[in-house]
């Protein structure tokens, strides 16, 4: 692979922004809302260079991510190595999305993310309030055709 | 080139990545509630190398502040520095009767051979960032190990007890705040001296006050303060106010809730406090056994 074709550089930076967004402080009522931007940017890698990014490139990822939002550690590393394993065998499957379809995968993997996350936080007995919880899939999924765009154009810009 | 992946599998499925990783990530699960002090080291490096992360996270709180301190009008600055002078000279004055009476204290405690403990220093940290988690209650601040913070610290504002610390790192810190449902304080009710705890419920002005017998003496506005037991916070300090009270036949405990003094949501900075305990001389007259149940 010639130098000036690999993502070196824009896989971390993107998944750094991912970092950023995800701890931005947002007002309480927003913060309901927030899009698993981690999970995206991941999904986005996955399907796009495969070669780089995959289930352990999300299990260290899951590893920052678990210290930033003070969860318990193994959390996100177990959510995350899913999406990646996912989103390989999907795209196996499948073969080229079109960025609708991706929004659907996306929808589907940040609701699996959830349900491990509700399993794992059940069992700890911190039970989440159920009236909001799978609104980050849909937040997602809807804003997923928007990141996809803007990191395709962005990484070939800055290659 | 995804179309290559599909008809040349250059890179595997990853079922057994999968596997492994899942089996890793349990492991550490397992050892983050287990082994918690193999695990501590690994987050704090870890949050070490997020500390640009954080910096860059509280920029548009400190952003905020900024225009906020800018583009405020001159008489409204001046009205308020004359209310902030005002403030401070009444406080002044009351802390000048304070220094008699905590020396009053010691000395009282010294004949009953109790330990006194005693604020010490006090330390300002900004909250740099919130949980983004909106179930939980937990805040991010700008001072850690290198400021002397430690875990289990308690944090405090203008008003009241807010929580403690809960993760140290090099130089952010983490809090969880009293309405956390994971927190849990001592209290004891400033009218009647009854003890009970008070829990977080996750909701931002409402707490629990758990174990209150359902005869007890409660009333709505009574204050709640912290009462030391446990160590872990110092007493005396106002925790919450009591909300409402409500009995219902046949149940042992009042379900009894209470709103925090402390501005749990809003508050920009929190008051860090080092106590430290103050051992009494010894006691003039030698008197056994008895008190010691009485000082705890």
């Amino acid at each position: 692979m010639a130098w000036r074709n690999n993502p070196l550089l824009a896989i971390p930076l993107s998944l750094l922004g991912a970092i950023v967004l995800t701890a931005l402080p947002l007002p309480p009522t927003l913060s309901y809302w927030r899009p698993d931007w981690v999970a995206m940017v991941l999904v986005f890698w996955v399907l796009n260079e495969p070669a780089w990014v995959g289930v352990w490139t999300a299990f260290a990822l899951g590893l920052v991510v678990d210290v930033e939002t003070v969860s318990l550690f193994g959390l996100h590393p177990l959510m995350l190595a899913l999406i990646a394993y996912l989103t390989r065998l999907s795209s196996r499957w499948v073969g080229v999305f079109s960025i609708w379809q991706t929004a659907a995968l996306v929808f589907l993997l940040v609701a699996a993310e959830l349900l491990i996350k509700f399993v794992i936080l059940s069992a700890q007995g911190l039970m989440p309030n159920l009236s909001l919880y799978a609104v980050p899939a849909i937040t997602s999924a809807m804003i997923w055709p928007f990141v996809a765009v803007a990191l395709r154009r962005w990484s070939v810009a800055i290659r | 080139m995804a179309i290559q992946n599909t008809l040349f599998s250059k890179t595997s499925n990853g079922g057994y990545s999968l596997l492994f990783a899942a089996i890793a990530a349990i492991a550490l699960m397992v050892a983050d509630v287990h082994f918690k002090p193999w695990v501590a080291p690994v987050r704090y490096e870890l949050n070490r190398v997020l500390t640009p992360v954080y910096t860059v996270v509280g920029w548009p709180g400190r952003f905020a502040d900024w225009i906020n301190g800018r583009f405020r009008p001159a008489g409204e600055v001046r009205d308020e520095n004359e209310e902030l002078r005002s403030q401070l000279l009444v406080l002044s004055v009351r802390v000048q009767k304070f220094s008699d009476l905590v020396a009053e204290n010691a000395r009282l405690r010294g004949l009953i051979d109790s330990t006194l403990i005693m604020d010490g220093r006090v330390l300002v940290a900004e909250i740099i960032g919130v949980d983004p988690d909106p179930y939980r209650h937990i805040v991010l601040l700008g001072k850690g190990q290198d400021s002397g913070v430690y875990v289990g610290q308690p944090i405090f504002d203008a008003h009241g007890l807010m929580g403690q610390v809960i993760e140290v790192g090099p130089g952010i810190s983490r809090a969880m705040l009293l309405t956390d449902r994971q927190h849990a304080v001592p209290v004891r009710i400033n009218r009647t001296g009854t003890r009970a705890v008070l829990a977080g419920t996750g909701d931002v002005d409402q707490m629990q006050l758990l174990y209150v017998p359902d005869s007890a003496d409660v009333k709505t506005g009574d204050l709640l303060i912290s009462s030391g037991l446990g160590q872990r916070f110092p007493p005396g300090y106002p925790v919450a106010v009591v909300t409402s009270v409500r009995h219902s036949g046949g149940a042992d405990f009042a379900q009894i809730t209470a709103r925090p003094t402390a501005d749990v949501d809003r508050s920009r900075e929190v008051l860090l406090m080092f106590s430290r305990t103050v051992t009494p001389s010894p006691r003039p007259m030698a008197n056994s056994g008895g008190s010691h149940g009485l000082a705890q």
